[in-house]
């Protein structure tokens, strides 16, 4: 029997194997034939006996094929094929949800970076003073106050009329420490709340704008506060997580009341 | 004759695949960026909340407003979350329905599916100690209707306290001036049969609409 003719005969009881797996099976059986007569031929066989001889030595090309299918188990073969289609629909299924986290993560770390980068935009014209005051809120959140300036606002005092007052603008960096994560009270975005006794309280909340990804948020206060102040109170009230911070003012000279 | 162990191969090539697999689960579950499952709604919503880890107190799956709800709780809150299918797989719906603990404590929260052109209200609240019965009613402000009962979901003991999910669907024509402006009473027995909570809840947690 000639090497191909063992070859083919081998492949047909092989009907587990994919034709791949039995192309590999062929290639190293082929291999070892050639190896075989090779070392014949060196001991001074002819060529035609020496391939017959090697082939003869393989045994019985159906008992082999048998022998060698019986190792191709169904059940791996299955279970790696569908394995292989699940992961396939898991990662096209999980691209853009990744996509989109990475993309929130970066801008959660770019902002807790540079906090004031993102907010210049709210202190144009304004003679505005880096902060770095951080404080620990609600499930792993840190607020961050990281940029002040005063300025004055038309605003309405108690009985209506409008009058000139003394304003702190405020800009907060909020972030998750794990930056894949969200940023808590992202919804209602009612904390940090600032506590004023002046008339009008638009300085509860923020209220003068802020942008926000799912993994951290800007927010601009404007806090209508007394002239010369020295501080104002942050406060923050979250399930159980509870702080106030005095935020000092600077008035114009970039130094402190 | 030697040769390599062909079915050793592929057994290692599916235990990779499946590794693989379970690798990439578990990433997509613990970030939360994959909503696998419904009850990831709430993971999500714990910190989109700030609540942090809340245990399930109960699941349910509502067919008819075509999502899942899931009451969770810790010391701090008690949180409902409604779930609906999305591109990134499970998450919550409509705004971030909640009620603090710490004594008795109950909420509100609608949806309107605009497919069946349905409301469906969701009553839930924790009563400690304890909740041996619930009877919530959706209450028309202006009694043009008679009360409508509530169907009790669930009402549980974990850890000692009572919680409880009530449900009521209403008719709803889509037309935001004929919203029907029912108020739910809620009145819930604590463990020893007393009266525990009696109550008629004011604005919902959260309007939102599906379908």
């Amino acid at each position: 029997m000639e090497k191909a003719d063992f070859l083919s005969a081998l492949a047909v009881p092989m009907e587990n194997a994919s034709p791949r797996e039995l192309a590999e099976v062929q290639t190293e059986l082929g291999d070892h034939i050639a190896d075989h007569a090779a070392d014949l031929e060196a001991a001074g066989w002819s060529e035609a006996d020496a391939e017959a001889a090697a082939v003869a030595a393989m045994g019985d090309p159906a008992e082999v094929g048998e022998a060698l299918n019986r190792e191709f188990s169904r059940f791996w073969g299955a279970v790696s094929r569908w394995a292989a289609v699940a992961l396939i629909l898991l990662i096209v299924a999980a691209f853009i949800p990744v996509c989109y986290s990475c993309i929130y993560a970066a801008q959660s770390l770019a902002w807790r970076i540079d906090p004031q980068k993102p907010m210049a935009r709210y202190f144009k014209g304004l003679d505005a003073v880096p902060l770095d005051i951080r404080m620990d809120g609600a499930d792993g959140d840190v607020v961050r106050f990281a940029m002040e300036a005063m300025t004055t606002e038309t605003l309405p005092d108690e009985n209506g009329a409008e009058q000139e007052w003394d304003v702190a603008v405020i800009g907060v960096c909020i972030y998750d420490r794990n930056p894949f994560r969200y940023v808590a009270d992202s919804y209602t975005a009612a904390q940090p709340s600032f506590l004023t006794d002046v008339p009008h309280t638009h300085g509860v909340r923020y209220s003068g704008g802020g942008v926000a990804v799912p993994a951290a948020a800007i927010r601009i206060y404007h806090v209508p506060v007394h002239r010369g102040q020295a501080t104002v109170t942050a406060q923050y009230d979250l399930f159980g997580t509870y702080f106030t911070v005095e935020v000092p003012l600077y008035w114009g000279d970039g130094h402190e009341a | 004759m030697k040769h390599k162990k062909y079915g050793s191969t592929r057994r290692a090539t599916a235990l990779k695949l499946l590794a693989g697999i379970a690798l990439l689960l578990a990433f997509v579950s613990m970030t939360n960026m994959l909503g696998l499952l419904p009850v990831n709604a709430l993971r999500q919503l714990e910190q989109t909340t700030g609540t942090g880890h809340t245990r399930v107190v109960c699941g349910y799956h509502d067919r008819e407003a075509g999502v899942w709800i899931h009451l969770g709780e810790n010391d701090r809150a008690l949180l409902l979350s409604a779930a609906g299918l999305n591109v990134t797989g499970w998450g919550y719906i409509g705004g971030c329905p909640q009620a603090l603990s710490g004594g008795t404590a109950a909420n509100y929260y609608i949806i309107h599916n605009s497919k069946n052109s349905f409301l469906t209200y969701y009553v839930f609240g924790k009563v400690p100690g304890g909740c041996a019965g619930v009877e919530a009613v959706l209450r028309n402000a202006a009694e043009a209707f008679p009360d409508l009962a509530m169907e009790t979901l669930a009402l549980r003991t974990v850890g000692g306290d009572g919680y409880f999910l009530c449900r009521a669907a209403v008719a709803y024509d889509g037309n935001m001036e004929n919203y029907p402006h029912y108020n739910p009473t809620v009145k819930a027995l604590d463990a020893a049969g007393k009266v525990a909570l009696d109550e008629t809840l004011g604005d919902p947690a959260v309007f939102t609409s599906t379908g």
